[in-house]
This record gives C-alpha cells, sequence and structure tokens, in this order.
C-alpha cells in the first residue's frame, strides 16, 4: 500500500499544468466552473442571505437587527398574507390539473401520424413560449374587460356578459384560464412519453377487442404515470411562484383576490421596504412547494406504474 | 432603454472628456479625468479664476422630453461654469428608485438628485441647503417664502422645488350643461360633487367620475382629513399617527362606495385598465371628471381636445380648509456624501434662475417657483397651459396652504391597505366604519 501511495504523488509532482489541466477531476471541476459560480452567487448567497434576513428587520436603507421570530409571528397575525397564501393554493389546486389535462389531450391527438402535425405541435407551443410575457398579460387584460371580447362572444351565445376583473369572486378565473391556456410544455413531455409506450401493447388490446376508450384508460394512462408525475410536480412548483399575471392585470385586486403569494412578497421587498418580512414569507413558501412536493411523491407510490417494476 | 442608456453613457462621456479637456489646456498640471471623477478633493490645482475644477453628477427620473431639455441645460451649464464639468444619470421612473436605493445603502448617491414627496425615506442622504443658502450660492431672492416652505422640513431646507403643481378636479363644463348639474366652483363641497357625478351619471349614463389615481387612499384620503384640520401622519414622530379617531375617514368610504355602486364611477377591475392620463374615461367622454395634477391637465385637455376646465378638490363646506394644495412636484436635492457641494449648488441655482435654461424645460417639471421665471414663461403660454397657470394662481389668491405633505416611510404599506379596504367597501364585504377602525389599527400597529 505503502509503495503505491509514493507512486502516486510522484506521478502527481512531474505533471505539468497542460497535463494537470487534462486530469479528470480537474477538467471536471473547471467544466462544472460556471455552475459552481453560478450558483453560489446567484443561489446559495442570496439564499443564505435571505434566511438570515428573515430573522432582522432589514429594510434595505438601514443595518440589519435581529428580532428573532417576529417575522413569523407577524405573518400568523397578517390577515393579507393569511389571503395570500388560500389565494395561491386555490390557482394551484384549479389551474394544475387543467393544464395538465389540456397538454395530454392535446398531445395524444398530435402524436397520430396525420399530416402537419409538427406544424400543429408548433403553434400549440407558441402561447408557452410568449405566455409569460408581459404584453400577452395586457392583452388578455383587455380580452377579459367588461367590453371585451370573451363578453361579446358570450353574448352572441345569448349569454349574460361576466364583469370578471371587477368581481372579487370572478378575477381569479381569467388568470387559471391564461395559465391553462400554456399548456405546451407540458404537452411536449406527454407528447414524448406517448411515443415510448410500445405499440406492442396496442396491437395486443386491439386483438382483445379493446375499444378507444378502453385502451387509452388501461393501457396509454398507467404507461403515462411517470410522466404525469414528473409533470405534475413541475407544474405544481412553477404554479406557486406565479407573479406576472396578477402583477400586470390585476395588481392583486379586486379586495386582494388575486394577491398572490409571490406578489404580496415582491410589494413587501421592493415597494414597502419590508425586506425581513418579505425574506420570512419566502421561506414560508418554499416549506409550502417542499412539503407540497413531498405530498404529492408521497401519493406517487400508489398511483404510478414502472414497466420494469 | 438600452439604446437610452447607451445615448445616455456617450453623451456623459463626452461632455466629460470635452469639459475636463478644456480645463487641462489651462493648466497643464492639472489632474487627468479619472482622478477628479475619483470624488477626491482637488483645491490646489485650478487657477484662482475658474475656481476649484469640480466634477458633480446630476441624476433624474422623467420622459423622454424631460431628459432632452435637462440635457441641453447641463450644456448651457458647462458653457457658464467651464470649471465644473456634469455627469447626467437618467431614468425612467421605476428604475430611478432601484437605482437610487442602491446608491443610498453604499452611501454614495449622486451629487445632485431629484426626489419627490418620499422624501423622508431619503432624509439621512440629505445635505441640508440652509448654509449654501445663507452663503449666497444658491439665490433664492426671486422666490417667496411659501415656496421655499413647501420643500422644508422643520426649519431644514431639503431641496428647491423643481416646479410646483396643484391637485384638483378636471372637468369637462358641456357635459355638466347637458346634465343639467351645478357646475363646481372653488369651494365646493364632497356632497356637491357626489350629487353632480351621480346626477351625470342618470341622465348621460357616463361616469360622472373616472377615478382618484390609481392610489386613492393616498394622498385624497389625506387630503380629505387634513381639509377637517387633521393630519394622517404625525408631524413629528414617525412612530405616531396624527389622529386618533378613525371616524374622520368615514365620509371618504362612503362617498366612494355610494358613487361606484351607483354605476357613476369605475368598479375596482375597471379602475385597473385606466393606466395613463391619456388613456383617462374623460378623454373619450366617458366621464365627466378625473383627478390630476396641473402638471398632468396639460396632457388630458390636449388628448381630449375640447374645453376642460379645473377646480380644487371638493371640500368640507364652510370653514374647511380649501380643497387643493400647492405642492412641490419635485425638488433636486444634493447628497450629504457629495464632495462638491458648492459646484451642485451652483447647478441648482442656474437650474432655477436662468431664464435661458427655463426657456428650454418650460415648466415640464410644474410652474416654476421663481418669479422672473414663472412671469416670462406665462406670457408665451398656449390656452392649456394657461389654465394650470390660472389655477395655481387662484389657489394662490384663494389662500391654498403650501405646506410638505408629511409622509412616514411606511406609507406604502398603509395606503395599499387602504385601497383594499376600499375594494371591501365598494363590494359590500365590510362597512365604511370598520373600513376606518381597519385602516387606523393597521396604520398604528405598522408603526409600531
Amino acid at each position: 500500500m505503502k509503495t503505491i501511495a509514493v507512486e502516486e504523488t510522484v506521478v502527481k509532482r512531474k505533471l505539468t499544468f497542460g497535463q494537470w489541466m487534462n486530469t479528470d477531476t480537474v477538467a471536471g471541476y473547471v467544466f462544472a466552473l460556471p455552475f459552481i459560480v453560478g450558483f453560489l452567487a446567484m443561489m446559495a448567497v442570496p439564499m443564505l442571505l435571505s434566511f438570515y434576513y428573515s430573522f432582522t428587520d432589514f429594510n434595505m436603507l438601514t443595518s440589519p437587527t435581529f428580532i428573532g421570530f417576529d417575522n413569523y409571528v407577524r405573518m400568523w397575525n397578517d390577515m393579507r398574507f393569511r389571503n395570500s397564501v388560500s389565494v395561491t393554493f386555490r390557482f394551484v389546486f384549479f389551474s394544475v390539473p387543467v393544464r395538465l389535462v389540456f397538454g395530454l389531450m392535446l398531445a395524444y391527438v398530435l402524436t397520430r401520424k396525420t399530416k402537419g402535425v409538427h406544424f400543429y405541435r408548433s403553434i400549440y407551443y407558441l402561447p408557452t413560449l410568449i405566455g409569460g410575457s408581459i404584453a400577452v398579460a395586457l392583452v388578455w387584460g383587455q380580452l377579459f374587460q367588461n367590453q371585451g371580447v370573451i363578453n361579446v362572444m358570450l353574448g352572441a351565445f345569448g349569454l349574460d356578459g361576466v364583469n370578471w376583473f371587477g368581481n372579487p369572486n370572478n378575477a381569479l378565473w381569467p388568470l387559471i384560464f391564461m395559465s391553462v391556456w400554456q399548456f405546451g410544455s407540458s404537452m411536449i413531455i406527454f407528447a414524448a412519453g406517448l411515443k415510448d409506450i410500445p405499440e406492442t401493447y396496442y396491437e395486443a388490446a386491439e386483438i382483445d377487442g379493446a375499444n378507444k376508450w378502453r385502451i387509452f384508460f388501461s393501457i396509454t394512462i398507467p404507461c403515462l404515470t411517470p410522466i404525469i408525475l414528473y409533470n405534475l410536480v413541475m407544474q405544481t412548483i412553477a404554479a406557486f411562484m406565479t407573479f406576472t399575471q396578477a402583477f400586470i392585470i390585476t395588481g392583486g385586486g379586486p379586495a386582494d383576490s388575486t394577491n398572490f403569494l409571490a406578489l404580496y412578497i415582491y410589494n413587501h421587498a421592493f415597494n414597502w421596504f419590508n425586506m425581513g418580512y418579505a425574506s420570512a414569507m419566502s421561506w414560508v413558501l418554499l416549506t409550502m412547494v417542499g412539503v407540497s412536493t413531498a405530498f404529492i411523491m408521497w401519493t406517487s407510490k400508489k398511483w404510478t406504474f414502472y414497466a420494469n417494476e | 432603454m438600452k439604446k437610452i442608456k447607451v445615448t445616455a453613457f456617450l453623451l456623459a462621456t463626452m461632455l466629460f472628456i470635452a469639459a475636463c479637456g478644456g480645463g487641462a489646456a489651462d493648466t497643464p498640471a492639472a489632474t487627468t479625468p479619472t482622478d477628479t471623477g475619483g470624488g477626491t478633493t482637488t483645491a490646489n490645482q485650478a487657477e484662482p479664476a475658474t475656481g476649484d475644477q469640480a466634477n458633480i453628477r446630476v441624476a433624474w427620473w422623467g420622459s423622454q422630453v424631460r431628459h432632452d431639455r435637462t440635457m441641453e441645460v447641463i450644456n448651457m451649464f458647462m458653457e457658464e461654469y467651464p470649471h465644473i464639468s456634469v455627469q447626467a444619470e437618467f431614468y425612467d421612473p421605476d428604475g430611478y428608485w432601484i437605482a437610487l436605493n442602491t446608491l443610498a445603502v453604499a452611501g454614495d448617491v449622486w451629487d445632485v438628485f431629484q426626489l419627490g414627496s418620499n422624501f423622508p425615506i431619503y432624509r439621512d442622504n440629505i445635505l441640508v441647503l440652509n448654509d449654501l443658502i445663507a452663503q449666497g450660492h444658491i439665490d433664492l431672492s426671486n422666490t417667496s417664502q411659501d415656496f421655499i416652505d413647501i420643500t422644508t422640513d422643520f426649519g431644514d431646507v431639503v431641496g428647491i422645488s423643481n416646479g410646483v403643481n396643484a391637485w384638483g378636479i378636471a372637468y369637462d363644463p358641456a357635459m355638466f350643461e347637458a346634465a343639467g348639474a351645478t357646475l363646481p366652483n372653488p369651494h365646493w363641497t364632497w356632497w356637491e360633487f357626489e350629487e353632480a357625478a351621480l346626477q351625470i351619471h342618470a341622465e348621460l349614463g357616463v361616469w360622472g367620475m373616472s377615478q382618484f389615481g390609481n392610489n386613492p387612499g393616498g394622498p385624497v384620503l389625506t387630503q380629505f382629513m387634513f381639509q377637517q384640520g387633521i393630519e394622517f401622519w404625525h408631524p413629528t414622530d414617525t412612530s405616531q399617527l396624527g389622529f386618533d379617531d378613525p371616524s374622520v375617514m368615514v365620509g371618504f368610504f362612503e362617498m366612494w362606495r355610494n358613487l361606484v355602486q351607483a354605476g357613476a364611477a369605475p368598479d375596482p377591475g375597471e379602475a385597473m385598465l385606466i393606466t395613463d392620463i391619456e388613456g383617462d374615461p374623460v378623454v373619450t367622454g366617458d366621464a365627466a371628471m378625473t383627478y390630476v395634477a396641473s402638471n398632468q391637465f396639460i396632457a388630458l385637455a390636449n388628448a381630449a381636445d375640447r374645453p376642460l376646465r379645473m377646480v380644487p378638490l371638493p371640500s368640507h363646506g364652510p370653514g374647511s380648509e380649501l380643497g387643493s394644495d400647492i405642492v412641490s412636484s419635485q425638488m433636486f436635492s444634493i447628497a450629504n456624501n457629495s464632495a462638491h457641494p458648492e459646484a451642485a449648488a451652483a447647478f441648482i441655482n442656474f437650474f432655477q434662475n436662468s431664464i435661458a435654461a427655463n426657456e428650454v424645460l418650460q415648466g415640464e417639471r410644474g410652474i416654476p417657483i421663481m418669479d422672473h421665471v414663472r412671469y416670462t414663461l406665462q406670457e408665451a403660454a398656449d390656452p392649456i397651459i394657461a389654465e394650470t397657470y390660472a389655477f395655481i394662481t387662484m389657489l394662490g389668491e384663494l389662500g391654498a396652504g403650501t405646506g410638505v405633505i408629511l409622509g412616514n416611510p411606511n406609507q406604502g404599506e398603509v395606503e395599499d391597505f387602504a385601497n383594499l379596504l376600499l375594494d371591501q367597501v365598494v363590494f359590500d364585504m365590510i362597512t365604511p366604519e370598520q373600513a376606518a377602525q381597519q385602516l387606523f389599527d393597521f396604520a398604528q400597529s405598522v408603526i409600531n
């Protein structure tokens, strides 16, 4: 053993700089360096700082003072915070499943071998590419206004127009529709998953005389459950952090009915100079996302199916 | 935006080099531009005739028109004061505060910087100007004490107002007549205002009143209370409110609920879609009144392209204060970290007192506080601008106050809560009395 160790050090000392750079370990670190630097500077340090700030009264102008758990206690008594949590959960609960159903439906239609599938797939992916932008949020706001296109169309069917943004009970729905409309990324992943299901399963089922619905629910869905799980987790996390739509279209109103937690945190941090309180709320949001993800993962054992099991 | 920034940078660099180049020719021993730019005092290098070589930074927010005009004035200033070079930094209104917050934390604020009524937040970064004024670096002989008071914080002059304006109601006289409503007068009451708005809605089917800005729970509510002789914020103590009886706010919540529920004012969703002055329903004839500042009235009346007038905000009848105050639209302050406060003062002095400079600026920041400047501009004004001068003059003659609007570091959060309560009252989720009580409790809990 000793001799080997000695030999190794001798070898290492003889390396020129160029050779040293080309050793596997060093090359690995060099290639990973951009990520490591980015992670430390953009993620790790700010996260640690925000954790520290969450126990202070930091207001960005004067130096922070340690105040223990005051920010977390304040949250407990803050009715606007509680409302934001409830609004955010309602948004996640409605937007994520509907978005996934839409994504799956279109992916199913668009994996069939028909002409122009690629064209349609691109078209349906478009909203996802542009959906997060401010311009689209502005357009969406116009569509749902009192004399907007949506109400005109409802009128054409003989229905009464809905006061979307002027009524606290309705204002969340246009934002949910907008989120559903951006089903593209889950659609692409579903499409890839659908193609991975072996043709032989379908052939066997057809020979046994199963109809389309039976095939879909007994073969497609079970084979797709790992993909569904992945999409569910990713979309849930994204939905918890929704910000732009509410920031641009409703400003959190009317009467706080669309005041998502991310928006409320933003206002506290950058408009009202309560960086300490905002940091504390971010950590609670992170915890909520973590717990929700863990819950989904825990239930997934009951409903996902892996072909190799 | 990027283009503007690049242009700004290039312009600033060019000016900088030009100015420093001139200085260097006079005094071969002068320091290089980088040295003067570093903020170090270069007291012994310049010739006595030109004074100390100084490099100052001037920053403001605003529109493209303001940027162009201010850059032109900066060039004029540097021609007149060759020993001072000015580095300009200008921003859109949002970007400005982000930049200022960063510099304030670092203790490296621009020598001359623009501030509004939110100056209490940056009070620790502001140099008090009393000494510079006493030493004659800033000449205030052409204005009255009233105009200096609007930027005075308990005896400390924290800046010099770049222009004054007053908030009030812009209205369409023709729509009032068509609806048979009583025309507003300078002493009208909130009750008369509500009557008129409801009648216009009933007769013409349009909104009587379009909006109280995007922040009705802020300045309008504060003014509603001030008219009753009550301050929302305590004048000296930021950990106290200026009042202890929430019932003084109830009338405001009631008035707004009545208007929105009757359809005489936009509901919160409709109000959210009104994003700028040119998009105000008054412009399209969908409303008869709106709440604007006198400098915004120019944009509103130009967009509407039909005769509009301005009156003060409604008030509470005999014995109450006049509806509107004359306020500073914004001011130039000097940073207390400035290495060249006298050069900064010279710039502000030029900006305020030079007729030539103000003929370029054209009162774009508000109506100038210097008498000789104001008279010169007023003579050349078009009818719409003349209406704003007449409005301010009328307020002055009626004895409108020119006090600094009191602020509090927590006012943003409190105002947002007031706007939430306004929504809730409109939707009958709470009563006006509950709203007043909740706002009072919330404001008190936040400032403690």
